[in-house]
């Protein structure tokens, strides 16, 4: 063995090399938990495993689905999908992938579940059965239709067969971390980094860098300073007060991108007295639409963004960016009007406003706190007497569910890349497997419907149709005020470009040398 | 002997009950962990599965006897974000950061006490007044802000020092270092100066006090009219009685120092035990935070014990009796 080591040294020693081996770091604001691409739906470990990993589908930097392990599909009937799979593909360790492989992933959904706090479990809820009906064509059926297929398999990796009984514990040590994606795992040091080689086979076309580093760093100014001393060569969400700084440098160049986090406010509408909202006879304003719609027209959305985010933000009217499947282009953000918003209030019976107090997280999103400040006082303005309380996301979202709020502030990913991951969730009745999101208790009927048969049609623009009148509704009635969505940001040496991606996970393979 | 090294194991064992009960109970009322873990789309069912998968649908007071039972079975629970067991993560991190802290307890005292005992044998001259403002801004400058001027000074500007990470590690009796290579030891050198700068500032402040207080001593006098040279007088009368104090400030400093650095690590991305517990608190992970002030409350008891048994051999009048 080390005879075979010195010979290998010597001959490499003795080869010309024939190009520079080209390294990225990266500094990350986030740390995976796990190199289990099925264990845990949380952005830095989906961010991660798409390093490595493929889906059958995967979908692009807007988060439209694309080709990847599978190369075309068909339905044969409502619930019947074959994938013809991409030839020639091998996994990390050599080995072919084939239909078997499909299956197995899919079916090891459930076991890597057992202890995870947020499980891919959803993602396969909608899938009957998969088999291989022959080494490249795979046959999935849904328990009824199922139009966000395409989307769940998107979230689901592809490991090799020979890794269905690969636990989490033992990805973790390192085994089986074996996709078919553009780089090849290498070590894992947890919370400080991850090292890829490059995958020379990968059916992509090969990537650009010898070896990737993904570095962690939480601390925003650490990870500025990281990229200001050249410890690494780019970096993702820059922190919003550095932003000026870093567009200045020379060296350096910054990419923006909205993301499809939307920041909403949720008011209670489901009971007539509230905690925290109280009008001159002590019941609950924001029952009415009026007042709704008068806190809507009091957010300068446009000022909040340039202010308080440095522009790192695109005010929002609905609950998914533009171009993505399903927007309304008939619903605009709703423009400043403090006028408006008064009157509004007189004529809901509260010309003197009343008194009420938002609450928010202070850790948990970028400027969540002084949000939630400005808010306060543009409320103040139409004559609310808003007080402000921000808590630790750990205490808040326990504290939120239990309805101990009255009106508060939440951010939401359109995950699914069209608006029902967000309608349902935030705004559908509440109910046992239904609105478990919504902590205003919302509640439409012509919303809910729309929406169900929305879940139900295959037909892309029925469905369509179907989702921006569940939208409309919604918007109407001011179940929820959308504020705006963040933005993705990144930073990088110049000489290298990234284009982006609205679900901000930071992909090596994207990252270019120009 | 005996009895005394067995009243400090009961004392610590009361500590540890004492502690874990303040800590569930603390959380159990903060908070539901699943409420921060889950994502929003989770319905409510499978919110229930991970309430109960994690054991949270039962009485605190049971959960707390399971969770003494597979504590004396070696087992502090699995971890929920990371699924792996506490213990484990938190040790896998600990020579991270036991590696800063000893790395700033050295240079403060390697810098502090020689600065020190300059500062109190001529207490009046320019340099001595010079070592004590340095030690008055070493105590009142935040760690965080003096990090972050750090890495902007010599890392950023002047380009001498990474401004982050641990560097190369190697092996050291199966437990990774870095202070053994020249990558390492660049990387160590910010972080731990940065941990150390109260630290010598105090171990000035107590050096400087002890050799004005010991040079006034009538033996010191008599060993100087005796004709000893003023080396040894300094070596064997002064040093000497000026350690007490010095080793038991020090000690206890120690514990601090290690429970500061998550400041420091934060700042420098030194992939330590405090990253870990800062993450933990922030989505309740229950099993982490319980290990961590566990493994902190044995720590703290170890660091005391030492620093007793040092006191002794210093100080030969100290005897380590029974429920000292």
């Amino acid at each position: 063995m080390k005879l075979l080591a010195v010979t290998a040294l010597a001959l490499s020693v003795a080869l010309p090399n024939p190009a520079p081996a080209k390294s990225l770091t990266i500094g990350l604001a986030a740390a995976a938990t796990s190199l289990d691409p099925q264990f845990y739906v949380i952005g830095p470990n989906s961010a991660l495993a798409r390093n490595i990993f493929d889906g059958l589908v995967n979908q692009d930097a807007h988060q439209k689905i694309q080709p990847a392990l599978a190369i075309s599909w068909s339905r044969t009937d409502d619930t019947t999908w074959d994938f013809k799979l991409r030839p020639g593909v091998k996994f990390h360790d050599g080995s072919p992938f084939t239909a078997n492989d499909v299956v197995a992933s899919i079916k090891r959904v459930p076991g890597a579940s057992k202890n995870s706090p947020s499980s891919f479990l959803p993602y396969v809820k909608a899938i009957k059965d998969v088999v291989a009906v022959d080494p490249m064509t795979v046959r999935i059926t849904t328990n009824g239709p199922a139009p966000l297929l395409l989307n769940d398999l998107s979230r689901i990796a592809i490991l090799p067969a020979s890794d269905a009984t690969v636990t989490t514990e033992q990805m973790n040590q390192g085994k089986g971390v074996i996709g078919t994606g553009p780089f090849k795992f290498v070590s894992w040091v947890p919370e400080d980094q991850v090292v890829l080689a490059r995958n020379d086979a990968y059916w992509g076309g090969k990537p650009a860098w010898d070896k990737v580093t993904l570095r962690v760093f939480k601390n925003d100014s650490a990870r500025t300073a990281a990229m200001l001393s050249g410890d690494v060569d780019m970096i993702e969400d820059i922190p919003t007060t550095d932003t000026q700084r870093l567009r200045k440098d020379a060296q350096v160049s910054v990419v923006n991108m909205t993301s499809n986090r939307l920041m909403y406010l949720h008011m209670d509408q489901g009971r007539s007295t509230s905690p925290f909202a109280k009008g001159p006879d002590g019941s609950n304003p924001l029952l009415k639409r009026d007042v709704r719609e008068a806190l809507s027209l009091s957010i300068d959305r446009a000022a909040l963004v340039q202010r308080i985010m440095d522009g790192q933000g695109t005010p929002a009217g609905q609950v998914v960016p533009d171009g993505y499947f399903g927007q309304d282009p008939t619903l605009k953000v709703p423009a400043y009007d403090a006028g408006k918003a008064k009157a509004l209030l007189a004529r809901a019976g509260y010309p003197h406003g009343f008194e009420l107090t938002l609450h928010a997280s202070n850790d948990r999103y970028p400027n969540d706190s002084k949000i939630a400040q400005a808010l306060g006082q543009l409320f103040s303005r139409i004559g609310i007497k808003t007080g402000v309380v921000t808590l630790p996301a750990s205490v808040y979202f326990s504290r939120a569910s239990k309805l101990e709020f009255s009106m508060i502030m939440g951010g939401a990913a359109v995950e699914t890349g069209e608006p029902s991951g967000v309608l349902g969730p935030l705004l559908e009745t509440y109910g046992p497997g239904a609105g478990q999101g919504n902590r205003g208790r919302y509640s439409s009927p012509a919303f809910d419907a729309a929406l169900k048969e929305a879940r139900h049609t295959l037909d892309e623009g029925a469905r369509e149709a179907l989702l921006r009148k569940a939208t409309e509704i919604a918007m109407h009635d001011v179940g929820i005020i959308p504020l705006f969505f963040l933005d993705n940001t990144w930073a990088m040496k110049k000489g290298l470009s990234y284009p982006g991606r609205s679900d901000g996970y930071t992909l090596a393979f994207d990252v270019k040398a120009k | 002997m005996i009895s005394y090294l067995a009243s400090r194991l009961l004392q610590t064992i009361a500590t540890l009950v004492v502690m874990s009960v303040l800590v569930f109970v603390g959380l159990y009322m903060v908070g539901n962990p699943v409420d921060a873990l889950l994502s929003s789309s989770a319905t409510p069912a499978e919110r229930i599965a991970v309430i109960h998968a994690f054991g949270l649908d039962r009485p605190i007071w049971d959960q707390y006897a399971l969770f003494v039972w597979k504590a004396l079975h070696g087992n502090l629970g699995n971890s929920f974000v990371y699924g792996q067991p506490a213990l484990r993560l938190i040790l896998a991190r600990m020579p991270a950061t036991l590696e800063l802290a000893f790395g700033a307890l050295l240079l403060a005292l390697l810098i502090g006490i020689p600065l020190g005992i300059r500062a109190g044998l001529r207490p009046e001259g320019l340099v001595s007044k010079s070592i004590m403002t340095f030690s008055i801004l070493g105590f009142s400058l935040p760690t965080f802000w003096i990090g972050l001027m750090m890495v902007l000074v010599f890392s950023v500007e002047l380009g001498w020092l990474p401004s982050s990470g641990r560097g190369q590690t190697v092996e050291l009796l199966g437990v990774p270092v870095s202070f053994l290579t020249r990558d390492g030891l660049a990387h160590l050198l910010l972080p731990a100066l940065n941990l150390a700068l109260y630290k010598i500032s105090l171990v000035i402040r107590l050096t400087r006090a002890g050799v004005m207080e010991v040079s006034q001593l009538d033996y010191v006098r008599f060993a100087r009219a005796k004709g000893l040279t003023e080396g040894r007088i300094l070596r064997v009368h002064v040093l000497k009685n000026t350690l007490i104090p010095l080793i038991t400030v020090i000690g206890l400093e120690f514990g601090a120092v290690i429970a500061f650095a998550v400041v420091t690590e934060t700042i420098f991305a030194w992939p330590g035990m405090g990253k870990l517990i800062v993450d933990a608190i922030g989505v309740l992970d229950r099993p982490v935070i319980l290990a961590y002030l566990l493994l902190t409350v044995v720590m703290f008891s170890v660091i005391n014990l030492i620093v007793d048994i040092l006191y002794a051999i210093v100080d030969p009048r100290v005897r380590l009796a029974g429920g000292a």
